[in-house]
């Protein structure tokens, strides 16, 4: 079956805007096909892997959508990563080809250095030259493959269900339909909208649930590295975004910034979404009231390759994810049995796009993908008698106190409303007596030090006795992932 | 014949209450027939007798409001938890108890008597209309006493309670007074069929609990506050908890966890 990546009914349509300028769906597609001709020239063959090192820019997109168009998987890394970081993942990757962007001669050459890849099988892609990188050989437009669609198409580094950050494979199949999904869903997704891709596209969401179902529909994708407010509402405006995807703290910045023009900025956009991390009901709030908006917030995960379940107004379930979207099957689980309605139970999915497994991980694949399809999520939710899901936090986060359960998701969100504190990450740390105490990081608006009992205070208001944190340390900076995700683990 | 009371959830307010296989009443009367009261100060008599008997002591009986709707949640060891907190209080106590009482001769004529309010534990829609007469109860002003884990528990650990428990507070906005009871699963452990004339028992009335932060219309607020109010019980009884329900014994062929040793 041929898989049609990019929209190509109307070539002259602009498929990619960036500081540089347009380019249309007709020369993507050439970039695409010459790039592509070139990973064929240097050998890659179908299940090869590609990496594609680089930020949000036309290089980054045309060698993404190249691997997959010669039936190779896309390995998506950010040329922001640290470079050990860099340096491990390619090395576990051991890719056929790299595809460097514009900026990274420094990063391939230590990369290089570092004998994780041959300098042979570096090149820039089409239409995006470097003089300090080689290009891929110049050789015939690769023609139109047919490639089966359960073969893997991209891998993604994600946080990972179980223990340490892991590599998900996801099939074509796998991207396709979660694409659908979000195609579908809401306002919809087509021709003539305009995409804000402010999100690294080396995340599922960016990736998956903003650049690639634009462009399958022939949508036009603006896209913006690094992410900054008063340039996105900049860009929101000169483009008349339709579609605007952050996460929680995008929004954050957003509903705060620029002045007074910020409100025009915003009137084109008809679907604001949100996901990847806890949504602040006040931040729901602060969105609409400024932009007269409703911001969805969504559900999902790497390993379902994007959003499953989207609640499309998130102020009308305050703290909820929405109900799973049409084609997702969803169990709360706990000790192996469904609970029972409006307990708390593990989130397990099973739908068309649950990835295919873990990059050479047989034992963390088989612990997240058990029997007949489901998808362990880690992820513990409570469901309404609609089937709205409201998550509760992670599992593995869970802090034990006299035998009691302490979500850290539950405490950070209240001290974040503390007038002091800029943000928390709330851990358990062991005891004599309790088994188990919480303990917060903070840190604090100012990044000055703050009255500690006023937390506490402002804790034992909101939250019961056992939940309260028995201790506050102040930090300058807290362990966050590039979507703003919290790593506890670094903390412990 | 052992007592059990239940507070099963039930939180789907607009549903019906169909498809109960037993004979449960929509809603009580608290009007009293004559009968009814000299059965209530008979038994009363007798749990006045034996409790001096367990040595009873009550703490914190100020915490209990006198007037007005209030929801006592008990931790439940024993048969006798329930006379102790209908006879022992210093205001009259509708206690929630197992439908299965209705179907034995004696305790069916007794237990409506008594102010008991039958819950049906074989699911959630035949459990409504006995969460809806526990509404009734708060909404005329009086005090209803629920075991929000459902049953005895068998080994003296405290379980998880039943969300049943928010779905009232949240309902009615009544106060929870939670209570804790100690010693009675001494006196009378769940199996025995007589209690023992002598004991050391208690019961701990804490502060009543106000649920205003809570926003019921976040399903997690009815599980949290549930767990809440199984904490502050957990600091009266002295009981450890253990974050699942308790097996219940009945006649819906649930499997009765093993008693333990004696």
């Amino acid at each position: 079956m041929r898989n049609e990546l990019i929209a190509t009914h109307s070539p002259t349509a602009a498929a990619l805007i960036e500081p540089g300028g347009a380019v249309s769906y007709g020369e993507l597609a050439d970039h695409v096909a010459r790039t592509a001709g070139g990973l064929l020239a240097a050998g890659v063959t179908v299940g090869d892997r590609v990496v594609v090192l680089g930020v949000n820019d036309t290089a980054f997109v045309t060698g993404l959508l190249a691997a997959q168009a010669v039936g190779a998987v896309a390995c998506p890394i950010t040329s922001r990563d640290p470079q050990p970081v860099i340096n491990e993942r390619i090395e576990a990757l051991s890719p056929r080809a790299l595809i460097a962007g514009p900026s990274t001669a420094e990063r391939v050459a230590e990369a290089v250095a570092a004998d994780v890849i041959d300098r042979s099988a570096v090149g820039t892609a089409a239409g995006s030259p470097s003089s300090e990188l080689p290009p891929l050989p110049d050789v015939e437009p690769a023609p139109p493959l047919d490639i089966d669609g359960s073969q893997a198409g991209a891998i993604l580094h994600t946080s990972g269900i179980v223990g340490a950050p892991r590599a998900a494979v996801l099939t074509l199949d796998n991207l396709v339909l979660a694409q659908q999904r979000i195609i579908r869903v809401g306002p919809g997704l087509a021709a003539g909208d305009v995409t804000l891709a402010a999100l690294p596209l080396t995340h599922v969401l960016g990736l998956n649930m903003c650049l690639l179902p634009s462009l399958r529909v022939g949508a036009t994708v603006v896209l913006q590295a690094p992410w900054e407010a008063e340039a996105a509402l900049e860009l929101i405006a000169r483009h008349q975004v339709t579609h605007v995807v952050g996460v929680p703290p995008m929004w954050d910045a957003l509903a705060s910034a620029g002045g007074h023009g910020a409100e025009d900025a915003m009137r084109s956009v008809t679907f604001a979404r949100t996901g990847a991390s806890t949504l602040n009901p006040a931040i729901a709030d602060a969105v609409h009231e400024r932009f007269g908006l409703e911001l969805a917030q969504g559900y999902g995960l790497t390993e379902t390759a994007g959003t499953v379940a989207l609640e499309l107004a998130a102020r009308r379930h305050p703290g909820s994810v929405g109900r799973p979207l049409d084609d997702v099957e969803l169990r709360l689980v706990e000790d192996g049995l469904e609970v029972e309605q409006g307990d708390r139970g593990e989130v397990w999915i099973r739908t068309g796009s649950v990835f295919h497994g873990y990059l050479d991980d047989a034992a963390a694949t088989a612990e997240v993908l058990i029997s007949d399809g489901w998808c362990r999520t880690g992820d513990v939710a409570i469901q309404d008698d609609d089937g709205t899901l409201y998550l509760v936090g992670r599992s593995k986060d869970l802090i034990n106190v006299s035998g009691f359960n302490v979500f850290p998701a539950e405490v950070e969100a209240v001290i974040e409303t503390h007038g002091d504190v800029e943000s928390a990450v709330v851990i358990g740390e062991p005891d004599e007596v309790a088994g188990e105490r919480v303990v917060a990081y903070v840190t604090t608006v100012g990044g000055g030090d703050v009255d500690r009992q006023s937390i506490v205070d402002h804790c034992r208001q909101r939250l019961s006795r056992y939940k309260i944190p028995t201790s506050i340390h102040v930090v300058d900076r807290l362990p966050l992932t590039a979507t703003g995700k919290r790593v506890r683990s670094q903390l412990r | 014949m052992l007592q059990d009371a239940a507070a099963r959830p039930a939180e789907s307010v607009g549903s019906d209450t169909a498809n109960s296989s037993r004979s449960v009443p929509a809603a009580i009367t608290l009007t009293e027939r004559p009968v009814n009261r000299v059965t209530y100060a008979g038994l009363r008599l007798l749990t006045g007798a034996l409790a001096k008997g367990w040595q009873l002591t009550v703490e914190g009986m100020d915490n209990l409001p006198t007037t007005g709707p209030a929801i006592l949640a008990a931790n439940h060891v024993s048969f006798i938890d329930s006379p102790l907190l209908m006879f022992e209080l210093r205001r009259r106590v509708w206690l929630m108890g197992k439908a299965e009482y209705l179907e034995t001769r004696l305790t069916k004529a007794l237990f409506p008597a008594l102010g008991m309010i039958p819950v049906d534990r074989g699911g959630r829609k035949a459990a409504l209309a006995a969460m809806r007469s526990g509404l009734g109860v708060l909404e005329a002003g009086e005090c209803l006493g629920i075991f929000p884990e459902g049953t005895r528990s068998r080994d003296g650990m405290l379980y998880r309670g039943h969300t049943g428990l928010a779905w009232l507070a949240f309902k009615s906005g009544a106060p929870i007074v939670p209570v804790g009871i100690t010693g009675t699963g001494e006196v009378q452990p769940p199996g025995s069929r007589l209690p023992k004339l002598r004991g050391d028992c208690g019961l701990k009335i804490g502060e009543p609990l106000e649920f205003h932060r809570y926003r019921p219309k976040d399903r997690r607020a009815y599980r949290n506050l549930t767990d809440d109010v199984m904490f502050e019980i957990a600091q009266l009884s002295g009981q450890r908890y253990v974050d699942r329900y308790a097996e219940t014994t009945s006649s819906n062929g649930i499997v009765p966890t093993p008693r333990p040793p004696d």
